[in-house]
């Protein structure tokens, strides 16, 4: 942990651009589903100027010249858009985008040193300049409208933009006068700004010289509306303010503005707004300390970024503190029966309960520091999707719901890569051209539906397209043709089973298949990444109407609920997860069928397996059993039985990664400390499970072979 | 501050590197069946004596289990099997040696500690230039007190003491490649 200031000030600043950097694409999106529904929000355009700006600023700090570069022309191209030189097409976000994944790669390099950013800079900033001298000059509707000329002599460049703009797109310009006390016009200003803000457009607002007497100062503020003047003026509840629509030229200007205090003001705030560094551009006039900046300065210091080891080192400590709490507890306990320690042994159980539950509420704690929503892993996602539909030249519309659904944050760093494979398959063979699916009558735009929602201790996301859906006869043939399965088995399967087929190692990645079957690349890769995180994934399909793949994970996976059974004299645990019930064993129902013991569970068959022999345990000299239990694990659609020697009850239990030499144990997921000194294993229940079941369909193909 | 004049009076080999070769390196000694194997103590972490071991199923043959140390999973090798020595049980004296083996702390059972040497350049044959079907995981042979650098205490005992002939040759392992079997 010994890092010297300078190398834990880059990993700050490295962190802080992943997020600006994350921000940046949220915007981007934000911008562009304003566009489709034609809408324009200069507040988004506004922030991500600000972001690549501080960008900017960061990337100076650290000496990161193409870093800076970028930022600086991403920075010069924001600037044309936002004040309207720049017409926001689909090419300018094109740029954009690319101009973010630019970041992603040198932000990849700053991190990595070994990796070099593929980045063809020059040529990227001759396609942003392109684009900056390809732009129209400005119409100029401002001057059918009856604003005076000394209001419009100070407006800014960007004021002036978005007074244009507004005015094209068909607003109503209003002009405000308010009389503001001066020793509150902070706090009023700001509500009244945020008042408006909900139905209107602030333009500018500009102090008046004729504002009364020493202690009142007049506002005067333009802004812009869809809502009706009865309207604004109800939302603004301010009945003793001027409000006035400003109509298109004809008769002659009212309400004069006092020139020479606006002009000193104005030559003051093209200033501030020429070097807005520090500052919200949008907000640049009349000065700096109307509390907007402070406020959001605040805000700012109220997060705190840590790093996910400190969490776990954490964690560690919780669960150092409950092998504590279980030592102490057991020394209390063996006071109980000793009369002459009675009292000492009744305050030191009341110590210990507060001890526990404090504990407990701590270990609460750590978790909830470590959960994020999970619509930070969507918003990439988004951005993929973009990507893919405009290089297939599709059109796909996302809907997100759920996005606030909290999971771990290494579950969601692990949850990023199989859910882009899931949804750049989605767009690239799912979705089809708008062609085809007008003619199959669906509408043009395809969708691909994100959900996320809590269920118990799990998190569900489920991922669903309205495209083509996946042909089932088609993954028959190429399973056949790859010798996954042989032709007289094909009949045998059900859709969940062929549909699962998808998921065999080894399924072709094949373009020709992929292309036909819709589906399949890397998809056992998908289930692998999901398998090695506690969870589930299914799919189902239905053909012309779509796919849905469900993802069932577990919402933390540092503390689970384990049942410890005994197997062999050794104690190991199985995450509860995964258990379904445990039974005693009738060694009398057992069952051959097919050379694996099966034993009949309300009506169905369920496939038993030793998990002592599984996991190859030599039982210890003198070991006996009288009887033995089953456990139920289920994954999916599938049982399986587990036979153990003894049930221990359940436990919540924090699991520790085994050491890198072990990482690749199949079937074991970790260990616990249980507080008596010795580490007892976490079985990976689903895992063991897929491997005991594939292992049959493994054998019963090897028998099929010969 | 040097002028350039007395930087070019100062004899060459002034230049820190060959001063700083010649230093002796520490190695800790421990025993394994009737040799004396040797890690850099820069490499050991901790000796301790045996804790509770919890069997992994599947894992490498060499791997004896696991064992917590300190909140952690840690886990343990039978530095015999490594080898490929014959197995024999632990005793008493077995000892666990918490080693910086590559990335990962592990824990290398052996049968007993015994002691610090400090070994210049001199005293160490490189397993390249001995030859032979050495294991992998040798990195040269240690000869303790062949050059004027003195052994600590008990290895001055035992260079003259002719029952503990063990101790004149050291086998020294390389910790990064223990794990590689």
């Amino acid at each position: 942990m010994a890092k010297d200031k300078t190398d834990r000030a880059r990993e700050e600043f490295l962190s802080e651009a992943q997020e600006l950097i994350e921000a940046m694409s949220r915007d981007l999106l934000l911008i562009d589903q304003g566009i489709k529904q034609g809408k324009s929000d200069p507040d988004t355009l506004n922030d991500l100027f600000r972001s690549v700006h501080t960008l900017k600023g960061l990337a100076g700090m650290f000496g990161l010249t193409n870093f800076g570069q970028l930022a600086h022309s991403l920075e010069d191209l924001l600037e044309d858009l936002r004040l309207g030189r720049v017409a926001l097409s689909q090419n300018a976000l094109d740029l954009l985008f690319e101009g973010i994944d630019n970041f992603q790669r040198y932000l990849a390099e700053a991190k990595n040193p070994g990796e070099r950013a593929e980045v063809d800079l020059r040529r990227f900033i001759g396609s942003l300049a392109g684009l900056s001298n390809a732009a129209p000059p400005p119409t100029n509707i401002i001057d059918e409208f009856e604003i005076e000329s000394s209001v419009l002599g100070v407006l800014t460049e960007y004021e002036e933009h978005r007074l244009r703009t507004n005015l094209e797109q068909g607003l109503t310009i209003y002009r405000l006068r308010i009389r503001l006390s001066l020793d509150v016009i902070d706090t009023a200003l700001e509500e009244l700004k945020a008042r408006a803000k909900t139905v209107a457009e602030i333009i500018t607002y500009l102090p008046s010289m004729d504002g009364g007497g020493g202690d009142t100062i007049d506002i005067e503020v333009l802004m812009a509306s869809n809502e009706s003047e009865a309207e604004l003026r109800s939302v603004l509840a301010r009945p003793e303010a001027a409000l006035q629509v400003i109509e298109r030229r004809r008769g002659k200007a009212k309400s004069p503005t006092p020139q020479a205090r606006s002009k000193s003001i104005a030559a003051a705030a093209e200033t501030s707004a020429g070097t807005y560094m520090a500052e919200s551009p949008g907000e640049a006039l009349v000065g700096r300390d109307l509390g907007g900046d402070q406020l959001s300065l605040r805000s700012v210091s109220k997060t705190v970024r840590v790093d996910i080891g400190k969490l776990d080192y954490l964690m560690n400590l919780v669960g150092e503190l409950a092998v504590v709490r279980g030592t102490v507890a057991r020394l209390t306990d063996a006071l109980r029966g000793d009369t002459q320690q009675r009292k000492l042994y009744t305050e030191l159980q009341r110590a210990n309960r507060s001890f526990e539950r404090h504990l407990a509420d701590m270990q609460a704690g750590v978790l909830d520091v470590r959960m994020v929503p999970l619509g930070q892993v969507f918003d990439k996602l988004a951005r993929i999707i973009r990507q893919v539909a405009r290089d297939r030249d599709k059109d796909v519309r996302l809907v997100v719901t759920g996005m606030e659904t909290e999971v771990d944050k290494l579950i969601a760093e692990e949850l990023a890569d199989p859910l882009m494979h899931i949804v750049r398959n989605a767009v690239d063979h799912g979705v089809e051209s708008a062609q085809e699916r007008q003619d199959a009558g669906k509408p043009a735009v395809g969708t691909i539906a994100i959900s996320a929602y809590q269920k118990g201790n799990h998190v569900v996301i489920d991922v669903q397209d309205d495209g083509g859906g996946i042909d089932p006869g088609a993954i028959l043939e190429r399973a056949v043709a790859m010798n996954l399965l042989r032709e007289d088995q094909v009949g045998e399967l059900g859709r969940e089973e062929i549909l699962n087929v998808l998921f065999l190692p080894g399924f072709s990645t094949a373009k020709e298949v992929t292309d036909t079957s819709g589906r399949g690349v890397g998809m056992d890769v998908v289930k692998t990444n999901i398998t090695r995180l506690g969870g589930v994934i299914d799919v189902s399909s239905e053909l012309g109407v779509g796919t849905k793949f469900t993802i069932t994970l577990p919402i933390t996976l540092a503390i689970i609920s384990a049942l410890i059974v005994e197997v062999a004299g050794r104690a190991l645990a199985l995450p509860l997860a995964a258990v379904q019930e445990a039974l005693r064993l009738d060694p009398a129902e057992i069952r051959r069928v097919d050379g694996r013991e099966m034993l009949t569970l309300r009506g169905s068959t369920l496939p038993i397996c030793r998990l002592g022999d599984l996991l190859g345990f030599q039982p210890p000299p003198g070991h006996r059993v009288t009887r033995q239990f089953v456990v139920v694990v289920v994954l999916g659609q599938r049982r399986l039985g587990f036979v153990v020697d003894a049930l221990g009850g359940q436990e919540d239990v924090v699991i520790k990664n085994l050491g890198a030499s072990l990482s690749n144990i199949r079937g074991v997921a970790g260990a616990t400390d249980r507080g008596d000194q010795k580490l007892v294993l976490v079985l990976d229940a689903s895992g063991l499970l897929d491997e005991v079941l594939a292992g049959a369909d493994v054998l019963r193909l090897a028998e099929a072979a010969s | 501050m040097t002028t350039p004049s007395e930087r070019r009076s100062s004899p060459p080999r002034s230049s820190l590197a060959p001063v700083e070769e010649a230093r002796p390196r520490e190695y800790l000694a421990f025993g394994l069946a009737e040799e004396t194997y040797a890690l850099p103590l820069s490499s050991v972490r901790e000796i301790m004596t045996q804790r509770p071991l919890t069997e992994v199923p599947r894992a490498p043959r060499i791997v004896l289990g696991i064992f917590s140390v300190r909140g952690g999973v840690t886990t343990l090798v039978d530095l015999r099997r490594c080898l490929r020595l014959p197995e024999a049980p632990t005793t008493s004296s077995s000892r666990v040696l918490l080693v910086e083996a590559g990335p990962e702390l592990i824990g290398f059972l052996v049968d007993r500690v015994d002691q610090v040497y400090r070994l210049v350049p001199e005293e160490i044959e490189l397993s390249t230039s001995i030859g032979g079907d050495l294991s992998a995981h040798v990195v040269g042979i240690g000869r303790p007190g062949t050059a004027d650098s003195k052994p600590t205490e008990a290895g001055e005992r035992s260079a003259y003491a002719p029952t503990h002939y063990a101790h004149d040759l050291l086998i020294l392992l390389d910790p990064n490649s223990l794990m590689n079997s």
